[in-house]
C-alpha cells in the first residue's frame, strides 16, 4: 500500500468501513480498485489486488437472469463512466467455490473539494436472504398449484391407473426426487408396486414385496433416509439401492380406515434434507391418495359386485339355454336322418358354450385300420378347403382331435403357433390358413368308455378356455356321444333289417313266418310262386295242408321234437301239393323263435323248391337200373351161347369157335346200335354187317341184295343180326357159300295189305341140300329165337336148290311202334 | 331120378329168345315140362289167367314194361313163381316180396333152388 500513487481512504476512515456491515469498495476515476472492507471481500469469496482490478471485485458476474455481465458494464463501471449515482441495480457474483450471491449495488462518483472526478465508491447490499425467501415463496406456490392440480386430476381419475398417474406426478413435482413409485399390498397381504416412473426393471423385481409395515399396521409414520450411506439398512436392499443410484429415499404409507394399504416412495440421485415443508407435503398428498384409493375401491367393489351379478345372470341364462338344448337334444327321438340335425344343435351349443369361433365334430370309423379314423360330421365356420382336409383324421395326425383319438383325453391347445407337437405339420398350416390360433378338442365316450368321436371348438385368438367352459362342454360331449351311440344302435338295426329283409325278397327261396302251431302269418312271393298260393290265401293255411300226405307225419314228428326243446332247427325234404294239385319236393330248413319266456313265438321257413334235384336223381336212378338190366341180360344171353354152342358142338374146339363166332357177332351188332345211341339200325346196314366178313372184294357179287329202307328197333336189329349170321355161317359151311358158283340173295318187303314184314334169305348155286339129322343152335335160334323176338313166323326149307329162310312178322315188331 | 320139380309143368315170362332157350333147356335137365312160353305182356297175362301150369318163372322187365301185374294174376291163383331179374330186389313190390328172386345171370343149380324154394320145398 505504500507505493501506492495516491491513498483514497485514511486509515481511521478504513477501520471505520471494516466494522461496517455493508460490502463497500472505492474505484479511481479509471475504475481501478483501491479500497475494499471486509463485508465486500466476503460477499466475493475473493480479494482483488488493489489497482489492478477493474470495476468490481467479483470473480464472475452475472445479470439477475443469470446472464454473463461483463465487468465494465456492471453498476459501477455505468456510474463510473457516466458520473452518475445509480440506486440498487442488481446483479449476481459468483464465487471461486461456484456460489452466486445476488446483490444490491449502489455506486456513486467521488469528486475531490475542487469537484474534480476522483473516482467512485460501490455498496454491495447482499440480498441472498430475500431471494431465499422469495424463492421458497415460489415453491410454496408451485406446489399449491401442483397439489390443486392432483386434487383435480384425482377428481377425474376414471380408473386406479388415472390414479396412481395423477400421483406420481403430485410426487415427482411438489418433492422433486429424481424417481417415485406408489406399491400396494395384493390380496396374500404382500406389497407390490402398482405403478412407478424413473426405476429399473431389475431394482423394482428386487424390491418387490418388501414393506416396513404390515397390513394391520395402525398410524404408520413415513420414513426419510436422508443419506443412505449413513442409513442402517439391510445389505441386500442396499447394493440393490446404490446400484439404481439412489442416495436418499422416502417411505410414505398410504392408510385407509388408519391401516395401512400401501405405501407411495420418493428417491433421490443425492443425499437430502427432508424439512418440515417436504414431510407436510408428502402427508398431505399420501392422504389425498389414500382417499381416492379407498373410494376407487369401494366404486371397484360396487363395479365388481354388479359385474359379478351381471356374469351370474348371464351365466344363468346360458345355462338355461343350455339346459334347454342338451333337453331338446336328449328328447329327440332318432329318426332317419334325424341325427344329422341333432348334430348340428350340439355344435351350436358348442359354440355358444365355448364363446368359439368354430366348431366341428367327427365320429370314429372304426373299419378304418388300426386305431380307427375320425369321419367329419358337422362343422362350423370352416372353408370348402378345410373341411376337404379334415373330412378324414387318421389317429397318425398331428391335429388335436388326433391327439384326443389316440389318448381318449381332452386336448387344450391355447395357441397354435406355441403348439410343439403341431410344429411344421400340415395341420397347422390347414389351422392357420382357415384363422384358426386355439383349438380344444373334447374326446366323445360312450357310457361303456369306448370312444365314438371327438367334438372340437376353435378359436380365431389365442385363447385359454375357463374350466367351468369346459366342464358344460363336457355336458353336451355327454349328449352328443348318446347320440351317436343311439344312431349307431338304430343304424345297426336298420342294416340288420335291410339285411334280413333282402333275405326274405329273395326270388328263389320261399320264406314263411308262421305261429308255432303251423298257421301262416307272413310269406314272400317266391313262396306264392312255389306253392300257387297268394299271399292272403296262405294266411287261412296251415303248412301241414300243404304237405303231402304221405310226409306230414315225418313233419310232425319233427315240429314236436323241436317245439319241446329237443333242437333249434331242423332240416326236412317233403313233398308239398300244391294249389293245381300237382307235386312238388321243397327242402324246408325250420328255425323255431322264443320269446324271452322261452316259449315258442314263431316258426321260421326257407323253402326251396328242389323237383328238378329230385327229377334228376329219380332219371339217374332209373339209368343205373337199365344200365344193371342190358348188362345183366346181355350176360345171360352170353350165357346162352356158351352154353348152346358147347352143348350142340361135336367136340369142344368146335364148340368153342361157334361160340366165339356168335359172341363177335352179337358184339359187332352191339356196335351198330351203339353208333345210332341204341336208337336201331337201317336194314341194309345189319344184312351187310352179318355177311361182312364172308364178302370179299372178289365176291361182292354172290350176294344180291334187296329191299326198301328200313329203320330197324334195337331188338329185331339184334335178333335179325344173330340169325344172319347163323345163316352166313351155315351158307358157308353147307350151303351156296360153300362152292363158288353159290349165289345169295336177300330181300324184304312190306306187304301194303296185311303191314307185314317179309324178309327171304335164298341161296343158289350152292351143293344140293338137305334137312339135317338133328337140328342145331343155329336152327333154333333162327326159327324159334327169331321167331320169339320178332312175334312173327321163321320158315327154314333146305330143298335142292338151296337154303330159303322165310320171315314173316308185324311192322312194328321189326320197326317198333310208330 | 325124380324130384319135386319132376314133370312140373312151368310157364316161362321172358322176352329174351336166348335166355328163354337157356331156361327150356335147364328146365328139361330138371324134368319139367315147359306149359308155355310169353315174351309178350298180353300173351303173358293171357297164358297166366288161363294156362295149367304148376310153377312160373317170370322176367320182371318185358320189353321195358314190369311184369308185377302179371305176377299178381299168378299169386292170385296161388301158383308159386320166380322173379328173374337183372335189378336188384329192392324193386320188387311188398306184396309180391315172398317170391324168390333170380339175379340174372343166373347158373342153373341157382335156378333149381329158386324154384324149389317157390314150390316150399327146401330140398
Amino acid at each position: 500500500m505504500l507505493d501506492r500513487p495516491e491513498q483514497h481512504v485514511s486509515a481511521s476512515a478504513e477501520a471505520l468501513l471494516n466494522a461496517l456491515p455493508a460490502a463497500i469498495y472505492i474505484t479511481d476515476a479509471e475504475g481501478r480498485i483501491t479500497f475494499y472492507n471486509e463485508a465486500a471481500a466476503e460477499l466475493w469469496g475473493v480479494r482483488p489486488v488493489l489497482w489492478e482490478s477493474a470495476w468490481c471485485g467479483s470473480w464472475r458476474l452475472y445479470w439477475p437472469d443469470g446472464t454473463a455481465l461483463p465487468p465494465d458494464q456492471c453498476p459501477m463501471a455505468t456510474a463510473l463512466k457516466e458520473q452518475r449515482a445509480i440506486s440498487g441495480a442488481c446483479a449476481v457474483c459468483e464465487r471461486p467455490d461456484g456460489t452466486r450471491v445476488p446483490f444490491l449495488a449502489f455506486p456513486r462518483p467521488l469528486y475531490d473539494r475542487d469537484g474534480t472526478f476522483i473516482g467512485g465508491i460501490n455498496t454491495l447490499v447482499d440480498i441472498s436472504p430475500i431471494k431465499s425467501a422469495e424463492q421458497s415463496l415460489g415453491r410454496r406456490a408451485r406446489e399449491q398449484e401442483a397439489l390443486y392440480r392432483f386434487t383435480d386430476n384425482l377428481y377425474r381419475a376414471s380408473s386406479l391407473a388415472d390414479i396412481y398417474a395423477a400421483g406420481l406426478d403430485a410426487i415427482l413435482e411438489t418433492l422433486q426426487g429424481k424417481a417415485a413409485s406408489i406399491l400396494r399390498f395384493d390380496q396374500s397381504g404382500t406389497m407390490r408396486f402398482v405403478a412407478s416412473r424413473g426405476l429399473s426393471e431389475a431394482y423394482r423385481a428386487a424390491i418387490d414385496g418388501h414393506s416396513p409395515w404390515q397390513p394391520d399396521t395402525r398410524d404408520p409414520e413415513p420414513i426419510f433416509i436422508s443419506n443412505v450411506e449413513e442409513a442402517s439398512l439391510p445389505d441386500e436392499f442396499r447394493a440393490s439401492i446404490e446400484a439404481e443410484g439412489i442416495r436418499a429415499l422416502a417411505f410414505i404409507p398410504l392408510t385407509s380406515g388408519g391401516r395401512v394399504i400401501g405405501k407411495f416412495m420418493t428417491y433421490y440421485d443425492a443425499p437430502r434434507a427432508f424439512d418440515r415443508g417436504a414431510i407436510d407435503l408428502a402427508v398431505t398428498i399420501a392422504r389425498q391418495l389414500g382417499f381416492s384409493l379407498e373410494r376407487a375401491g369401494a366404486d371397484e367393489e360396487r363395479q365388481q359386485a354388479r359385474d359379478t351379478l351381471a356374469a351370474s345372470e348371464k351365466r344363468l341364462s346360458q345355462e338355461l339355454d343350455l339346459t334347454k338344448q342338451l333337453h331338446e337334444i336328449s328328447a329327440a327321438p332318432i329318426h332317419e336322418g334325424d341325427s344329422a340335425s341333432l348334430y348340428e344343435k350340439i355344435l351350436d351349443g358348442a359354440v355358444n358354450v365355448m364363446g368359439s369361433d368354430f366348431a366341428s365334430m367327427q365320429i370314429v370309423s372304426p373299419e378304418r385300420g388300426p386305431g380307427g379314423e375320425l369321419r367329419l360330421i358337422a362343422f362350423r365356420g370352416f372353408d370348402e378347403q378345410a373341411t376337404k382336409f379334415w373330412e378324414w383324421v387318421g389317429a397318425g395326425s398331428q391335429s388335436t382331435c388326433a391327439v384326443a383319438l389316440r389318448t381318449g383325453q381332452r386336448v387344450v391347445c391355447e395357441d397354435v403357433r406355441a403348439c410343439d407337437f403341431m410344429q411344421d405339420t400340415d395341420d397347422l398350416a390347414i389351422y392357420l390358413q382357415s384363422g384358426v390360433r386355439a383349438v380344444q378338442s373334447t374326446p366323445l365316450l360312450s357310457r361303456s368308455g369306448q370312444l365314438l368321436g371327438v367334438i372340437s371348438t376353435h378359436w380365431r385368438r389365442p385363447h385359454r378356455p375357463p374350466l367351468a367352459d369346459l366342464h358344460r362342454l363336457d355336458l353336451l360331449a355327454r349328449q352328443a356321444a348318446d347320440l351317436i351311440e343311439r344312431a349307431n344302435a338304430a343304424s345297426a338295426l336298420r342294416d340288420r333289417q335291410e339285411r334280413l329283409r333282402a333275405v326274405f325278397d329273395s326270388p328263389t327261396v320261399g320264406v314263411a313266418v308262421l305261429t308255432p302251431d303251423g298257421h301262416f302269418i307272413e310269406t314272400n312271393l317266391a313262396f306264392s310262386e312255389l306253392s300257387g298260393f297268394d299271399a292272403e290265401e296262405l294266411l287261412s293255411l296251415n303248412s301241414l295242408q300243404l304237405t303231402h300226405p304221405d310226409d306230414r307225419p315225418a313233419m310232425r314228428a319233427e315240429l314236436d321234437g323241436m317245439l319241446e326243446g329237443d333242437r333249434p332247427g331242423f332240416v326236412i325234404e317233403k313233398r308239398y301239393i300244391r294249389k293245381d294239385g300237382s307235386v312238388i319236393w321243397v327242402q324246408n330248413s325250420v328255425s323255431l323263435t322264443r320269446d324271452e319266456a322261452g316259449r315258442p313265438l314263431h316258426l321260421v321257413k326257407l323253402i326251396q323248391d328242389i323237383t328238378g334235384r329230385k327229377v334228376a336223381e329219380k332219371r339217374q336212378r332209373l339209368l343205373i337200373d337199365e344200365i344193371n338190366h342190358r348188362v345183366k341180360n346181355t350176360l345171360a344171353t352170353v350165357q346162352s351161347f356158351a352154353s348152346q354152342s358147347l352143348r350142340n358142338a361135336s367136340s369142344l374146339a368146335e364148340g368153342r369157335t361157334a361160340f366165339e363166332a356168335r359172341l363177335m357177332a352179337l358184339s359187332k351188332s352191339h356196335d351198330v346200335l351203339t353208333r345210332e345211341h341204341w336208337e336201331g339200325a337201317d336194314l341194309i346196314e345189319v344184312v351187310n354187317g352179318a355177311i361182312a366178313a364172308y364178302r370179299g372184294r372178289a365176291e361182292q357179287s354172290r350176294f344180291r341184295i334187296e329191299g326198301e329202307r328200313l329203320r330197324l328197333r334195337p331188338k329185331a336189329v339184334l335178333a335179325l343180326s344173330m340169325a344172319f349170321h347163323e345163316l352166313a355161317t351155315n351158307a358157308v359151311k353147307y350151303g351156296a357159300l360153300s362152292k363158288d358158283s353159290g349165289k345169295v340173295s336177300v330181300s324184304w318187303r312190306v306187304v301194303p295189305q296185311s303191314g307185314r314184314f317179309e324178309l327171304r334169305w335164298r341161296e343158289s348155286g350152292g351143293p344140293v341140300v338137305s334137312p339135317p339129322a338133328r337140328r342145331g343152335f343155329g336152327s333154333r335160334l333162327i326159327e324159334y329165337g327169331l321167331a320169339q323176338d320178332i312175334g312173327g313166323e321163321v320158315r327154314l326149307r333146305f330143298d335142292d336148290l338151296g337154303v330159303i329162310c322165310s320171315i314173316s312178322a308185324p311192322l312194328n315188331e321189326i320197326t317198333g311202334p310208330k | 331120378m325124380t324130384s319135386v320139380l319132376t314133370g312140373r309143368r312151368v310157364l316161362l315170362v321172358e322176352d329174351e329168345s336166348l335166355i328163354l332157350m337157356l331156361v327150356e333147356d335147364a328146365l328139361a335137365d330138371f324134368g319139367c315140362e315147359i306149359a308155355g312160353v310169353a315174351s309178350r305182356f298180353d300173351d303173358a297175362v293171357s297164358k297166366a289167367r288161363s294156362l295149367d301150369f304148376e310153377l312160373a318163372i317170370l322176367d320182371v322187365n318185358l320189353n321195358g314194361q314190369r311184369t308185377f301185374p302179371i305176377a299178381e294174376v299168378i299169386q292170385a291163383r296161388g301158383i308159386p313163381f320166380v322173379f328173374a331179374t337183372g335189378y336188384g330186389a329192392t324193386s320188387i313190390p311188398e306184396a309180391l316180396s315172398t317170391a324168390p328172386i333170380l339175379q340174372k345171370p343166373f347158373a342153373a343149380p341157382e335156378l333149381e333152388r329158386a324154384l324149389r324154394t317157390a314150390l316150399g320145398g327146401d330140398s
